[in-house]
């Protein structure tokens, strides 16, 4: 079963170096333990997400979407609480992700899919969520560890689970 | 190999069953041929994103060669008064029969829309090789329009110029609408049998009316298809490489050319949503196109290719163009080669601005 670790989840947001996306949206279904290594990792952030830190960044993981859409963030700086979510996890249980059953295409040959959200494409135009942004398909490649350009038939799919209710607060 | 003697040089029936019976042996090759050009020629329609189309091939039956020759030769001496010098000669025709029938080897794209005959035409044109007929001249005649009501673009190109097998092979291409194919398949079938018997005034009255009927399909397949597109236009949304395509060219006020079934597949992979708005979002087309095209000759690529222009002028998303091409899969196409050509110059600059920094580090 293909799996993600945090690490992979942080260097996904980094494809691109800079801030040019905001968020990596990484679909999924089912939730199984992470390593005990990633477990003790994540900390308590607000009431509805995770913090880690990565290669000296902080990020921030939470679930959307009946948990079926798991969304990286960078922070600026560590949870206020420091909590560790190990023992808080509750009902979560830890998160490593498989891909999401609900594809047929996706469960039959094992995809790992995420899409990495960014700005509006008009600097100056509305911020309604329906606006153009960029936004880049990604594939999960778990014999090399590392994230591949993905433009396969599921980008369509991909696009509609990116719902306007999940819009991320400050995205330009 | 010469003619087994004595055939004359006005070939007569024994010399046309010899020359028959040749070609039966190399019919296999004319095969290769047609398949060759008809599996090209898919795949860019296909990249057109375009056309609808019908393709198919073949290597000329042994039989219609035989009809063929003999048609030519009674043709040949009815034209021999005027003076005018015959081709279906003896000797041409064991010289090299490819040169002299030059549909051994035939492809026929079958178009819905009248424009489009003269867009594959030009596709052909920018794909192919083409072979050196000297005075003849005959590789890209202009569009058909006989008295009798045949209506098709034809092009002479040479099937490959890399498969050692194919090398010469000539394969014919007919370009036409489906209502002009009809046509053209009937009109021939009678004008044929005008050498048996004459057509009579009903099949003549009858040919006449299903001319007139095929131009006016014609004309409103046409009227279809662009009120078809102006009501994909109409909801803004791109959903396919033919309303890119559209969308691109309503932009630019002309024809763009290119990949575009590759093209839809990359914006579509790296905005949502993918519409009109969006491309407008982007900037000026004409600026990207200019900005591409410089670019291009600077790379010495995609000469003429405005797909290829588009990618290299849309800057803003070179590194996610060039983060797809890597994940490319398929035949090595122009604008694969482009993608590799900036992904290397890309990686030069990257290199010199690394030793730069390098170089600061140390003097500092």
């Amino acid at each position: 079963m293909n799996s993600l670790t945090l690490d992979n989840l942080a260097a996904g947001l980094e494809t691109f170096g800079g801030d040019r996306y905001q968020a990596l949206d990484v679909f999924f279904e089912d939730l199984r333990l992470l390593p005990e290594g990633d477990r003790a990792r994540l900390l308590v952030d607000g009431s509805s997400g995770f913090a880690f830190s990565s290669r000296d960044r902080w990020y921030r993981l939470e679930l959307l979407d009946n948990n079926r859409v798991a969304r990286v963030t960078r922070k600026a700086s560590p949870p206020g609480t420091g909590a560790l979510a190990g023992g808080g996890l509750g009902a979560l249980a830890g998160i490593a992700l498989s891909p999401d059953g609900k594809s047929t295409e996706g469960a039959a040959v094992g995809l790992l899919l995420g899409m990495l959200v960014g700005a509006a494409l008009e600097q100056d135009g509305p911020r309604e969520s329906s606006a153009p942004r960029r936004v880049f398909a990604l594939r999960f490649d778990p014999n090399t560890g590392t994230w591949r350009a993905y433009a396969g038939g599921l980008v369509g799919w991909m696009k509609a689970q990116l719902a306007p209710g999940n819009a991320v607060a400050g995205l330009g | 190999m010469p003619p087994r003697p004595p055939f004359p040089d006005v070939p007569d029936d024994p010399a046309i069953d010899d020359i028959v019976e040749r070609y039966l042996r190399e019919m296999a090759r004319y095969e290769l041929a047609a398949q060759a050009v008809a599996d090209r020629l898919r795949r860019e329609l296909r990249a057109e994103a375009r056309m609808r189309h019908l393709l198919s091939f073949r290597a000329k039956h042994p039989e219609d060669l035989r009809e063929k020759l003999k048609r030519k030769v009674l043709e040949e001496d009815e034209e021999a008064a005027s003076g005018r010098p015959r081709r279906y000669l003896t000797s041409q025709l064991y010289r090299n029969l490819n040169d002299v029938v030059t549909d051994l080897a035939g492809c026929r794209v079958v178009v819905y829309e009248a424009d489009d005959e003269a867009r594959v035409a030009a596709l052909i044109d920018r794909t192919f090789a083409f072979p050196d007929r000297g005075e003849r001249d005959d590789t890209k005649p202009a569009p058909l329009r006989q008295r009798g009501g045949y209506r098709a673009t034809h092009r002479l190109v040479l099937a490959s110029t890399e498969e050692l097998s194919l090398s010469g092979a000539i394969c014919e291409i007919q370009i036409s609408t489906l209502s002009a194919h009809l046509f053209n398949e009937l009109e021939h079938d009678i004008t044929y049998k005008e050498r048996l018997r004459k057509a009579s005034p009903e099949e003549r009255e009858c040919l006449a009316d299903v001319r007139r009927v095929t131009k006016l399909a014609d004309r409103q397949v046409s009227h279809l298809m662009n009120a078809q597109r102006r009501g994909t236009a109409a909801t803004d949304i791109i959903a396919s490489p033919e309303a890119l395509r559209f969308s691109l060219e309503s932009m630019a006020e002309r024809d763009l050319s290119g990949d575009f079934a590759r093209l839809y597949q990359m914006l579509n992979a790296i905005i949502r949503p993918l519409s009109r708005h969006a491309l407008q979002a982007m900037g000026q087309l004409r600026d990207t196109l200019e900005h591409g095209s410089a670019e291009a000759l600077e790379l010495d690529i995609g000469a003429g290719d405005d797909v290829i222009h588009i990618v290299l002028g849309l800057t803003q998303f070179r590194e996610e163009f060039l983060a797809q091409a890597s994940s490319f899969r398929g035949p090595r196409t122009p604008l694969r080669r482009a993608l590799d050509a900036l992904a290397k110059r890309h990686s030069v600059d990257n290199q010199t601005r690394v030793a730069q920094a390098v170089d600061r580090l140390t003097d500092e």
